[in-house]
């Protein structure tokens, strides 16, 4: 294959007003200069994981909500880098961001890590929340995971059950998580009721 | 997959901007990323992270040095975008004038050297040129390369493979299993619309 220039006339015809023709040959002049794009590597293949792991520093707006925030992030970032991040012996799951929940008063020896899949072309994140040594649950409530800005919970990301010691739940969530400055799980009454807060990230 | 040739009355200019340029211009993206917003990070990544690169192998000739420029280059439009200032110009001159001097301190720190073949390098490097000729030349060819990524696929094939791939429309048009007509509307579709998108990138 012989390497040439392109012939202007040739692409686009010789049939164009003189304005649209200058135009034209401004962009085929610039195309020329520019030279083609360079591939990408596989190192560049996701944003840099140093990028968000600055997060804390970058902007003093908002300071309650950093911290929390900065716990999200700094979790997207690593999967948003490609890194491995392994939180346990469950390797056939692969290399995944992760957050890690911590109970509350409510529930002091409850723990959780929540791990957040590749977002889908339609933008939902597949999350997987393993939880162990939640408090049982009263008859008639649930476990529900919300999303939280600045400690107030602002959405909804699914409603579960759990076993006394450890128990995996898969949900799928099409929110920005970047909006977001943390997770809480709390226990639901059936009847509407909100219960305690029994861990938070 | 066979791709279907378009209909005769494909139109000869279609160069309206798509809606997501409008929501997502590079200016909003900052602005977002200000907030700190993940996702409009990867998406300005997405969009310019070839011409940041393509920008690193230019000023360093290696490859190993230009992939570690990027990432600082775009690790620093993270920690910075909250000092885009809209009325001052626009996302992608500042991206540039971001990128551009994270390479140079990144030049003159020296590092690991790795060295590029030659004829993998961009041909526009005028290596004799001065700061402020090669700081413009590196600066349109960000232009375009970011303008080029933008293009639909369909425009953007034909274009790449008459400039870069140095093949003639015939055997683009072979190439792509593509009427010889509907290859020469694509492609000066894809001028129009890069035109505009140039003029839009200024």
């Amino acid at each position: 294959m012989s390497r040439r220039a392109p012939d202007l006339d040739n692409l686009i015809g010789g049939h164009l007003p003189g304005p649209e023709r200058d135009r034209l040959t401004r962009v085929h002049e610039a195309l020329l200069r520019a030279g083609p794009r360079p591939e990408l590597p596989d190192s560049l293949a996701r944003p840099p994981e140093v990028a968000v792991r600055r997060l804390p520093a970058a902007r003093p707006a908002r300071p309650r909500r950093r911290p929390l925030l900065a716990a999200v992030a700094a979790a997207l970032a690593v999967a948003a880098a490609g890194g491995a991040y392994s939180l346990s012996a469950h390797p056939d799951e692969g290399p995944r961001r992760a957050v890690t929940m911590h109970g509350t008063a409510a529930a002091p020896t409850a723990h959780a890590t929540l791990r957040i899949g590749d977002r889908d072309a339609a933008g939902n994140w597949p999350l997987t929340l393993r939880v162990r040594s939640l408090p049982p649950l009263p008859a008639g409530s649930y476990y529900s995971m919300y999303l939280t800005n600045n400690g107030h919970i602002v959405a909804r990301c699914g409603t579960f059950k759990a076993d006394p010691g450890a128990t995996v739940v898969r949900l799928n969530v099409p929110y920005r998580l970047g909006e977001y400055s943390g997770w809480i799980i709390r226990r639901d009454f059936l009847d509407g009721r909100p219960g305690p807060t029994l861990l938070r990230t | 997959m066979i791709e279907m040739a378009p209909p005769a009355d494909e139109p000869d200019h279609d160069v309206r901007p798509d809606l997501h340029l409008v929501a997502d211009s590079d200016g909003a993206l900052l602005c977002r990323i200000a907030e700190r917003d993940l996702e409009a990070f990867e998406i300005l990544y997405r969009r310019y992270a070839r011409p940041v690169y393509g920008l690193a192998l230019r000023r360093l000739n290696d490859r190993g040095r230009a992939e570690d420029a990027t990432q600082e280059a775009f690790a620093a439009v993270w920690r910075s975008a909250a000092t885009y200032a809209p009325a001052r110009g626009g996302g992608a001159r500042w991206l540039f004038t971001v990128a551009r001097n994270t390479i140079v301190d990144h030049a003159r720190r020296g590092g690991r050297t790795r060295l590029v073949p030659t004829a993998a390098l961009p041909e526009l490097a005028a290596r004799d040129a001065g700061p402020e000729p090669a700081a413009e030349a590196g600066w349109l060819a960000f232009r375009v390369q970011a303008a080029v990524a933008e293009l639909p696929e369909r425009e953007r094939l034909p274009l790449e493979l008459a400039y870069w791939g140095g093949r003639s429309q015939s055997e683009i048009a072979q190439l792509l299993d593509l009427p010889l007509g509907t290859v020469k509307t694509r492609t000066r579709s894809a001028l129009a619309r890069l035109a505009v998108q140039l003029e839009q990138l200024r």
